[in-house]
């Protein structure tokens, strides 16, 4: 279906497609360059090294200018990045200054548990929200005034508050769910499910509000349209109307602020990675920011920046099959 | 317009909820209870507050010694607080000849492996050793006075160190932590070195498992088949998870996921009062570290009465009972309870007199007060808890507190190293026992003297208690604690209570508040 979409679609079929994907992709560039470098150059800005981690409070000054030297840190800023860069380009991302592992290998193990809790809470974004907006532009009445307090009690209470109510209820009380950890796909399928409810439940719960709203709002201005009412006055079946058109029709700005809300479900996953103790990507930003471990900062921030870029990408392709009038230029 | 639409009752809210429970709930049903992977009798796991900055033992330490000691145990442990270790993966050890203890002879057990099959013999304790030594960890420096290493036989180490100390004992003991008591195989130092910093090759009863392990948040060890005492390793498998929140690692525990975790004060009620079992250890001391002596950054602290006046105007039973939510015990002295050097009649000799304290300055020429700077780690709650109370009391009497805040450890070490700063504020530096006390703030190659000042009163009184026998090291040290007291060489607070949670399936989980898995057992 999806495919045939593409096939058809006036501006995304045959090539033009991968053109406009490869055009997208080379202007991320310069922007994997910027948002490499400003990490590098903040780093390196701040106070205390990764020398210091590694030696404490105890360093002399010959220990720690002999580990620097070993870990290339004497060097100008702009030839360490310059280094970096070299050997980024050939896939190699360099190793912790502090553990020796290879910043491959460990952001490799934390993409899943990262992604995982991403997607499921987007998928559980969209399948909760978009209804729920639907719904209560149809209905209207106590349940768009619901949505208003969801949505605002989103924004309004962060997300480590609803975890703290999560945890004592859902895992200690209930012995539902456990309260903390991550199981990989491949060893427990039930297991990882359960162990990514409370996490998603808390990363979406502000989402669904947001986007339960804009969805009503686009859905209201829609069915003011003239379209509707001709196509109500011609008899089409009401679940039709809404399900087909009116929601075809008001999925432009829903996916607009899906984009923006994916990319904060990003930002969100340090704090709940750190609380759930789920050893994804945001919790090794953490750690290694904390130690001045450049080389694994700079690779987790890279990847972040490559997956938003992606988002954005898919998200765009995604427009253009709603609204053949977006153009990419 | 749209009131046409609302004639249906389309309860998606409902149905989309009743969706989600039923998945929740479907998935439950398959994996039984969602802590069913937790803790039986056959796994021990256990929740760190933070990782350990390498898996190599000579390159970390501290309370994330933790994650060593599976694999790598220590040729000594530790049992009583204030007496000396027992042996572990060593026989016996004694200090060799009738002067000051600087020969000491430790017998090795016979048929010790480290886990890729290498035997651990007096050679491989010297390779690691000397590898420790000249490694460049934050403890490092605790093997310097080593000046060399013989090796008899097969069974027996002698270090021959350059004068006598307290410390080196217990540094080759689990209760210290400093990680030079974990033998790592010659086999391991003579390859990829890098590779320790990851990985584990050691004679504990565990061995690091690449399966599950993710570096950084959860560590899974399974029996060392070389291990010289299979019927001391009572896990099939050990798991250290990292969990930073400490509610999160209270319910864990509370719903039975984890069986042992380093507590806090902020969880220690509702963890008391749910029934789980708390230790609390109050082997640690808080305070301000004055490293100024000389003056250099703020005059006034060269002169005695204005440092005995900063600890007559601090309200230490206040600050002790903010800072640790009662469970800490304020003191004078920067000696733990029934540790080494400790005297009880020392903790009255500053009471809380503002007045007096005020006099005492107006008395050394400060009657205006004068101003003093202080660095302490934002990332350590309690120390800013300290760090504000302490301020705001010596505001009362003129002394002005500029306090710069450290966001990471890096810079705080850089920080504390600069030697910029009149004092620093850091919860339980190691504080032990007056000759750690002795070798962290006052000696001058001590981590909080970064101007390397010398103390002639201390280092003299702490050098005779270094060369006294066992029987006298008690009385020695007590000397050397009174010293550093009158002279109010530094502001201790209150002990710093280390927090212990576990639950009723396991037995001996902590030495001095280090939690040490060798030694933890099953308690049915």
């Amino acid at each position: 279906m999806l495919s045939r979409q593409i096939r058809e679609h006036p501006l995304l079929g045959g090539k033009e497609l991968l053109v406009i994907l490869l055009r997208r992709l080379a202007v991320s560039i310069p922007l994997l360059f910027a948002v490499s470098f400003l990490t590098f150059l903040l780093v390196s800005l701040t106070p205390g090294d990764a020398a210091y981690t590694v030696l404490g409070s105890s360093a002399t000054p010959d220990q720690l200018a002999a580990l620097r030297q070993q870990m290339g840190l004497d060097q100008p800023i702009l030839v360490q990045y310059l280094n970096w860069v070299t050997s980024a380009l050939q896939g190699n991302l360099g190793h912790s200054l502090i553990t020796g592992q290879s910043v491959s290998e460990a952001i490799f193990q934390r993409l899943g548990p990262t992604l995982s809790l991403v997607g499921i809470a987007t998928v559980a974004i969209v399948v909760i929200a978009v209804p729920l907006g639907l719904t209560s532009a149809v209905r209207g009445g106590r349940l768009a005034t619901s949505i208003d307090t969801i949505s605002f009690a989103g924004v309004a209470v962060p997300n480590f508050i609803l975890a703290l109510f999560a945890i004592p209820v859902f895992a200690v009380w209930l012995h539902w769910l456990p309260p903390s950890g991550y199981v990989p796909l491949a060893s427990s399928p039930n297991k990882w499910a359960l162990s990514l409810v409370l996490p998603v439940a808390t990363l979406a719960f502000g989402a669904v509000g947001i986007i339960a709203k804009q969805t009503r709002a686009a859905a209201e201005d829609v069915m003011s349209s003239e379209f509707v009412t001709v196509q109500r006055a011609n008899g089409y079946a009401r679940q039709s109307i809404i399900w087909k058109h009116v929601l075809k029709a008001s999925a432009v700005p829903i996916i607009a602020y899906l984009g923006v809300v994916i990319v904060t479900l990003f930002s969100a996953t340090v704090l709940i990675e750190t609380i759930f103790a789920i050893p994804g990507l945001g919790g090794l930003a953490v750690q290694a920011s904390s130690q001045g471990d450049l080389p694994m900062l700079l690779g987790v921030t890279v990847v972040f920046t490559l997956i938003i870029v992606l988002i954005n990408i898919v998200l765009d392709v995604v427009y253009a099959l709603v609204n053949p009038k977006v153009t990419f230029r | 317009m749209r009131s046409s639409f609302r004639d249906r009752r389309g309860g998606v809210i409902a149905v989309t909820a009743v969706i989600a429970l039923a998945a929740a709930a479907s998935l439950s049903a398959c994996s039984g209870s969602a802590s069913a992977d937790s803790s039986d009798n056959t796994t021990l796991t256990i929740a760190m507050p933070s990782p350990p900055i390498s898996m190599d033992p000579s390159k970390s330490g501290g309370t994330n010694t933790t994650f060593h000691l599976p694999a790598y145990g220590t040729l000594l442990h530790d049992q009583t607080l204030g007496q000396p270790p027992v042996p572990s993966l060593a026989e016996s050890y004694t200090w060799l000849g009738s002067g000051p203890q600087v020969t000491l002879q430790v017998k090795l057990r016979s048929g010790l492996m480290f886990s890729d099959g290498t035997a651990l013999d007096s050679a491989a304790v010297k390779t690691s050793i000397e590898h420790f030594k000249s490694g460049g960890g934050s403890f490092s420096s605790t093997a310097a006075v080593i000046a060399s290493i013989d090796t008899p036989d097969p069974l027996t180490v002698v270090f021959n160190l350059s004068k006598p100390n307290t410390n080196f004992l217990y540094g080759l003991s689990d209760g210290t932590t400093t990680g030079m008591g974990e033998i790592i195989s010659p086999t391991a130092l003579a390859g990829n070195l890098d590779a320790l910093g990851t990985t584990t090759d050691g004679a504990g009863p565990y061995m690091l498992s690449s399966t599950g392990t993710v570096q950084g948040s959860e560590y899974h060890y399974l029996p060392n088949p070389h291990y010289y005492d299979p019927s001391g390793i009572k896990y099939k498998e050990v798991v250290i998870k990292v969990i930073a929140d400490s509610n999160t690692a209270l319910a864990s525990l509370q719903s039975g996921q984890i069986d042992v975790a380093n507590g806090s004060t902020d969880t220690y009620q509702s963890a008391q009062s749910s029934g789980v079992k708390a230790e609390v250890y109050n082997t640690n001391i808080s305070g301000l570290w004055i490293s100024d002596w000389n003056g250099k950054d703020a005059p006034a602290l060269a002169d005695p009465r204005v440092r005995q006046a900063i600890n007559m105007a601090v309200d230490r039973t206040s600050i002790a009972n903010a800072a640790t939510n009662g469970l800490g015990k304020a003191t004078a002295q920067t000696v733990p309870v029934d540790a080494l050097g400790y005297d009880a009649s020392l903790d009255s000799t500053y009471s809380y007199d503002q007045d007096g304290a005020k006099k005492l300055l107006a008395t050394a020429g400060y009657a205006n007060g004068f101003t003093m700077s202080v660095a302490l780690p934002g990332f350590v709650p309690s120390a800013v808890k300290i760090g504000q109370a302490i301020a705001a009391e010596l505001a009362q009497v003129g002394i002005t507190v500029n306090i710069t805040v450290a966001t990471t450890f890096p810079e705080y070490a850089k920080d504390g190293r600069s030697g910029a700063f009149s004092a620093v504020i850091y919860p339980s530096p190691g504080l032990t026992g007056m000759s750690n006390s002795y070798s962290v703030l006052y000696s001058p190659a001590g981590v909080i003297n970064p101007q390397a000042i010398t103390l002639p009163d201390v280092d003299a009184s702490a050098d005779a208690a270094a060369a006294a026998s066992t029987d006298a090291s008690q009385a020695a040290w007590a000397a050397t604690n009174k010293i550093a007291v009158d002279q109010a060489y530094s502001v201790p607070i209150t002990s710093d209570p280390t927090i212990i949670f576990h639950d009723t399936k396991v037995n001996n989980v902590a030495v001095f508040g280090i939690i040490n898995p060798v030694y933890i057992t099953p308690a049915s």
